[in-house]
This record gives structure tokens, C-alpha cells and sequence, in this order.
């Protein structure tokens, strides 16, 4: 019964694949854990190891949530943790604190990327911490200065974008 | 992916799905600031449930934002009904107008609400967001047990984080003219949003020191500070701070840092104000006059933070776990006993004081609290300020105002109307029975989250009605004026359209 380190190959959309321990990756996306409970039937007494195809998600992308994912959840290394370490407060900082800063310390295509590859391979916590970089770098920047970034284009009149200001004036 | 907005080629788009979680992960005023950004962001911002998350979000990380400083100024002119104005002195903004019952007064800030109450009576709170202008008048607390004596009354709302609720608290006490040694107290709580089983709870407790009506009780944190009296002392001068845990409701007290034995033993009343000063529990302490041209004093003790104020043994223990630091010595040259005060530091590391009609500012930027605290400061500034921001003109038209300063304001987009009924309707539906025109009317009932709503005839009226509702237009409730007000009156309308889609899902509770 008990399996002795499974591995799982994960194709991604660019046809490279990346071996991760199904254990792992199981605890993590909820996705593919699916997608393993899926085929299990058909492999249970096969020796042959799995691959998955993920379709939306390219290797530079794909390595750099399986690097997060062998950080964050790996069984040895998760022991005793809070779960919801997002909204610790500064004071007692999460070991971990200094990886997540530094994983989410990527240009913006990158960060998105990562955004939409976490919500795909649905793992709750990348998405949280990606999702909060992408606050980060929207926090105090001027209207104009999030349309530059994000490549968004103005689509209101002038008429609707005075009557949107004035609406919320008290936050400016 | 078609999405128009968003087409340069060479730039990831936010998948559209995506945006609101981000956007609910910005602080309140990005938040609302996006809407901005484009249409369709607008949309996400205005949409209750995105709001929601947003307002729990905020509150998770409540304790590290900084507070803001509000001025309320209520206004009454005849034939109208009374006002309160909110703007924000520490971005210079406007927030909100909004009508509220004749005499009620602003009571405090918690968090991102406002507590209106009426002095000296069993009237309703009124919880108030300045942002939305969205109003909830919570239930009037139920009478004590009979054979009480005659009450005073103090309201102040909290927050407990770790449960996320917000609670009102009201502390009633004997007067202490009419029953010198009446030692029982009262608490009622009420939970809004309908938590710890709805409906307002009550505890009475046994204490010689018995709050004292100014100044008044102060929300910091999960704590309500509350300046007692010792029943003993003739004065009610006072001596002791009574702290509120809001989570566990429990009471208890704690030593000030001053003692009157300590200075002039005939002097009435040393504690000159307690505040919110940027997120911290201040209290100003008057130690004395000081020739030459009669200045007064001032000490401003900070608490250190509540982390500190760890569970005792016992509920009515006197305890010194409170830390107190003397932060700042100033001296007035003005001093009034029953002046409205308030003090707050503004962006400019300024400490401002008013005292009745006077603000002083004290530049604290150069003051070290480990210098020699005795080399205390004149003040750097004296601003005279109207006591009222729109003094009448004439005579014949009696008008009344007053103003605020409430520290402790973090802005959010929370509906005071929490998980509660948001706002009731009357539909009024008209039908024509051959000569009488028959009225039936259906209380819509929402929640928050506006997913849940509730429609129930509640009954119908016959004959010749005539339903003046521009007559009506004072005595409709102040929340659902402001909601059906000019511009959020479409937002209301679409919201109510998709309610309407979803109805008929739940049924009970009424």
C-alpha cells in the first residue's frame, strides 16, 4: 500500500515535462490531484508513472510553481506551520516570508502568468500570494500609472470619466 | 479574452476572472480608486459581493493600517431635520452628509463606522459607514430589570478581530447624585450582524468605580477604554480606566498613571481627555497651573499596545498591567473644564489639541520622550476656530451645530448592515377593485449580501388611500435615502434586478 515516492510527469503547454512527487503535488493543486484520482483506476497496479498534460501553462511558468510548490508543501518541510500566513503580522514572520517575497519579485507578465497558472492548477495559496503581488503593484500608483502597467485602455468618455471621479472623490 | 480593453499584444492581460481577486487585496481607497481604471473595473468595484471580501480582507489586516482623523459636524436648522457632515481631515475629503435623528450626536469612531447616540436616553444607536452613507439604527437595548434607580447611559461600539464583529456596548450606572452607594453596574451587548445569539445581551456587575459621563469611552483595538469614578470620591474625578475586551465582554480595572494625592488635593478633574492618538490610547492629564499668566500643564500618557494586556485572574482585580509612557508635556494658556476636547497628530508629526473654540499645535517632531520631560513646551501655534462651522445668521431662524474630532478611522467600504436585514421596503402594489383601489404591501427583506431576499405580503390597505410620498420624503429612513440617492440609485436598481432573478431561495427567518 504504501507508495514509495511516486512521481508524476507535468507536461506543459510547450511540450516540456517536469517530474514532481505526486505527494506533493496531490497536497498542493487541488487540479491535479483531480486529474491523478482520475487516472488512478487505470494504473493501480502498473508500475508506469503518469503524465499530465497542462495545457495552459508554459516551462518557464510551470518550473516556477513547481519550485514554490516543493518549497511550500513539502511534507517534511510543512510541519507545525499557520496556515493562513498571508496576514501574519510583520512582527512574527513566516519562514517562508523571505521565499514568497522574493518568488513574487518578477516582472509583471511573469507575475501574471503565475496569477493564471495558479488559479488553473487551482493551488489557494500561490494564488493568494500572486494575487497580493499584483496589489502590491497596483498600491498607490496614479489611474494612469495602472493603465500603463497593466496595458488596460481608458473606455470611458470624458463625460463618464468626470462623473466616476467625482463619485469617488473622497478616495483621492 | 476578446476583452477590448485589453489588446497590446506584447502585455499580459489580467485574466478577466482574476481582476476582482486582486483588486479586493487593495487597501480601501486604491480599492475604490480603480474603479477608475475602465468600465469594467467599475463594475467589479460596485458589486456587492466583491465589496464584501474586500471589507473582510481589510479587517484581516486592520491593525496595521493607520488611522485616520475625522471631523463630524452636526447641524440642526429649523424645519429641517438634523445633519451630521463627515470629512476627513487627514486626506482634506469630504465623505459623506447624511440626516440623522434630532439631537443624536456623533459617539465614536470603530474602525470604519460611525456611532451616532442620544444623550442620556434609552434612545436607538445609529451605526453609520461615511463612506456609503449606508445607516443602521440598531434595536433600542431592553429595559434593565424593574426597580432599578435612574441611569446615565454611555453607548460606545467595538471590534473584536479575532471574531471579526462588531459590537455595541452599552455601560449603564446610577447617578451618582441620587444614589451615592448604588454599586451595581450594567453592560448590554449588542452584536450586529446578529451574532452571539441576536438581540442585545445583559450583565450587571458589582463596582465602587462607576464611569464617568466625560470624557467619553474610547474604541482601540479589541479594548474599550472607559474613565471610572471611585463612588467615595464626591468629585467623580477619575481614577481608575475600566477596559472593555470586546471579544469576551469581560470588564475590568485598571490603575492610571497619575494620582491626585500626588498633586492639588482640591484639584476637580485631571483627566482632561482620552483619545485615539494614531492607533494608540492617549490620555491628556492636567498636573497643574504655573505662574507666570496662569498656564496649565498638559501631560499626554500613551498606552503601550494592547498585546500587553494580558487575562488576569480575576474580573475585578485592580491591576497595573496597563503601561503607561509620558510621551509629550505641553503648556495651554487656556483652560476650560467642559470645552469639547480632542487631540490627534496630523501628517506633519503636529500634535493638535482642541480645547472648546481654541486648536494648539505642538510640533512633536523635535521632542524625544527620553529627553528631560520636565522641559516641557509652549505650544507653537493657537488657532481660535468657530465653535460652530456655520454660525447663525439671524435670530429668527434658530440654528444649531457642533463639531468632532474622532481618531481612530480606517476607511472601508463595510456595510453596517453586517450578514443583517440591509434595508426593509414597502412595496406598495396598486390594483384597481372596481371602485376602491386596494394596496397591498410586501416587505422586502435583503441581506448583505444581497443574495437572499425575502418578499412577504405583509398586508393591504383598502378605500381611498392617498400616498403623499413627497410628503414622506423626512421620514423616510436616512440609509434608504442615501441608497436611493442620485447616483447610487442605479447601482440599487441593477443589484435589485439580479436579486430579483435569484428569489424565492430562502423563506424563514422572519
Amino acid at each position: 500500500m504504501a507508495s514509495e515516492k511516486k512521481v508524476v510527469f507535468l507536461r506543459s503547454s510547450d511540450g516540456e515535462a517536469f517530474e514532481v512527487s505526486e505527494e506533493v503535488i496531490s497536497a498542493a493543486s487541488v487540479t491535479i490531484k483531480g486529474m491523478i484520482d482520475e487516472e488512478s483506476p487505470s494504473r493501480a497496479d502498473t508500475a508506469a508513472t503518469t503524465t499530465l498534460a497542462i495545457p495552459n501553462v508554459t516551462a518557464a511558468t510551470l518550473s516556477r510553481v513547481l519550485h514554490y510548490v516543493n518549497k511550500h508543501f513539502d511534507a517534511a518541510a510543512v510541519v507545525g506551520r499557520p496556515d493562513d500566513y498571508i496576514f501574519c503580522a510583520p512582527g512574527d514572520e513566516h519562514p517562508l516570508a523571505r521565499f514568497d517575497d522574493d518568488f513574487v519579485d518578477v516582472d509583471n507578465d511573469t507575475l501574471i502568468d503565475l496569477v493564471h497558472a495558479a488559479e488553473y492548477l487551482h493551488i489557494k495559496k500561490l494564488f493568494d500570494l500572486t494575487c497580493k503581488a499584483v496589489a502590491d503593484k497596483l498600491k498607490g500608483r496614479t489611474i494612469d500609472q495602472i493603465r500603463e502597467t497593466f496595458g488596460i485602455v481608458n473606455d470611458y468618455t470624458v463625460e463618464e470619466e468626470v462623473e466616476v471621479y467625482r463619485e469617488n472623490s473622497w478616495a483621492f | 479574452m476578446g476583452d477590448p480593453q485589453t489588446i497590446f499584444e506584447d502585455r499580459r492581460e489580467i485574466p478577466t476572472d482574476i481582476i476582482p481577486n486582486i483588486l479586493l487585496r487593495l487597501p480601501s481607497k486604491d480599492f475604490v480608486r480603480s474603479s477608475c481604471v475602465c468600465k469594467q473595473w467599475r463594475n467589479i468595484v460596485a458589486d456587492p459581493s466583491v465589496r464584501k471580501l474586500h471589507v473582510g480582507h481589510r479587517h484581516a489586516a486592520t491593525a496595521s493600517s493607520e488611522t485616520e482623523v475625522l471631523l463630524v459636524t452636526e447641524t440642526r436648522k429649523l424645519g429641517w431635520s438634523d445633519e451630521a457632515s463627515v470629512f476627513n481631515l487627514s486626506s482634506a475629503k469630504a465623505l459623506c452628509q447624511v440626516a440623522i435623528p434630532t439631537g443624536y450626536r456623533i459617539a465614536g469612531v470603530c474602525n470604519d463606522l460611525l456611532c451616532f447616540v442620544y444623550d442620556h436616553e434609552l434612545a436607538p444607536t445609529i451605526v453609520c459607514n461615511p463612506i456609503t452613507g449606508e445607516m443602521l439604527r440598531l434595536p433600542k437595548a431592553p429595559p434593565l430589570p424593574s426597580g432599578n434607580p435612574l441611569l446615565s447611559h454611555l453607548f460606545v461600539l467595538g471590534f473584536s478581530r479575532p471574531t471579526k464583529e462588531y459590537k455595541m456596548f452599552q455601560l449603564s450606572f446610577p447617578r451618582r447624585h441620587e444614589y451615592p452607594r448604588d454599586e451595581t453596574n450594567y453592560i448590554a451587548v449588542y452584536t450586529l450582524g446578529g451574532g452571539g445569539g441576536g438581540g442585545w445581551r445583559q450583565y450587571s456587575y458589582l463596582s465602587r468605580f462607576h464611569p464617568v459621563t466625560s470624557p467619553a469611552p474610547v474604541h482601540i483595538d479589541g479594548n474599550i477604554f472607559v474613565p471610572t469614578a471611585d463612588l467615595a470620591d464626591k468629585r467623580a474625578r477619575a481614577a481608575r480606566m475600566l477596559v472593555l475586551d470586546v471579544r469576551t465582554e469581560a470588564p475590568r480595572l485598571y490603575r492610571i498613571p497619575y494620582n491626585y494625592d500626588d498633586y492639588h488635593e482640591d484639584w476637580d478633574q485631571m483627566l482632561a481627555g482620552s483619545f485615539d492618538l494614531n492607533g494608540q490610547m492617549c490620555l491628556a492629564v492636567n498636573v497643574g497651573f504655573f505662574n507666570p499668566v496662569s498656564r496649565m500643564k498638559t501631560q499626554f500618557w500613551v498606552m503601550k499596545p494592547q498585546g500587553e494586556l494580558d487575562q488576569g485572574k480575576d474580573e475585578q482585580e485592580d491591576d497595573d498591567k496597563l503601561h503607561w509612557d509620558l510621551r509629550y508635556s505641553f503648556y495651554f494658556d487656556h483652560f476650560a473644564i467642559n470645552a469639547p476636547r480632542a487631540a490627534w497628530i496630523d501628517h506633519t508629526q503636529t500634535l493638535c489639541c482642541r480645547i472648546g473654540t481654541f486648536v494648539y499645535k505642538y510640533d512633536t517632531r523635535g521632542y524625544s520622550s527620553s529627553s528631560n520631560v520636565v522641559d516641557s513646551l509652549l505650544f507653537d501655534e493657537r488657532v481660535a476656530v468657530p465653535c460652530s462651522p456655520c454660525p447663525s445668521v439671524s435670530s429668527k431662524w434658530p440654528q444649531f451645530s457642533r463639531w468632532s474630532i474622532c481618531g481612530g478611522y480606517r476607511p472601508s467600504l463595510l456595510s453596517p448592515l453586517i450578514r443583517d436585514i440591509i434595508f426593509l421596503i414597502l412595496l406598495f402594489s396598486l390594483e384597481h377593485l372596481q371602485r376602491h383601489w386596494q394596496i397591498d404591501l410586501h416587505l422586502l427583506l435583503f441581506t448583505n449580501s444581497y443574495n437572499k431576499m425575502q418578499r412577504i405580503k405583509i398586508g393591504h390597505l383598502q378605500g381611498n388611500w392617498h400616498l403623499d410620498l413627497a410628503n414622506d420624503k423626512n421620514r423616510r429612513s436616512p440609509g434608504a435615502r442615501a441608497l436611493l440617492g442620485s447616483n447610487k440609485r442605479l447601482q440599487f436598481e441593477r443589484t435589485l434586478t439580479r436579486v430579483l432573478m435569484e428569489l424565492d431561495e430562502d423563506t424563514d427567518g422572519i
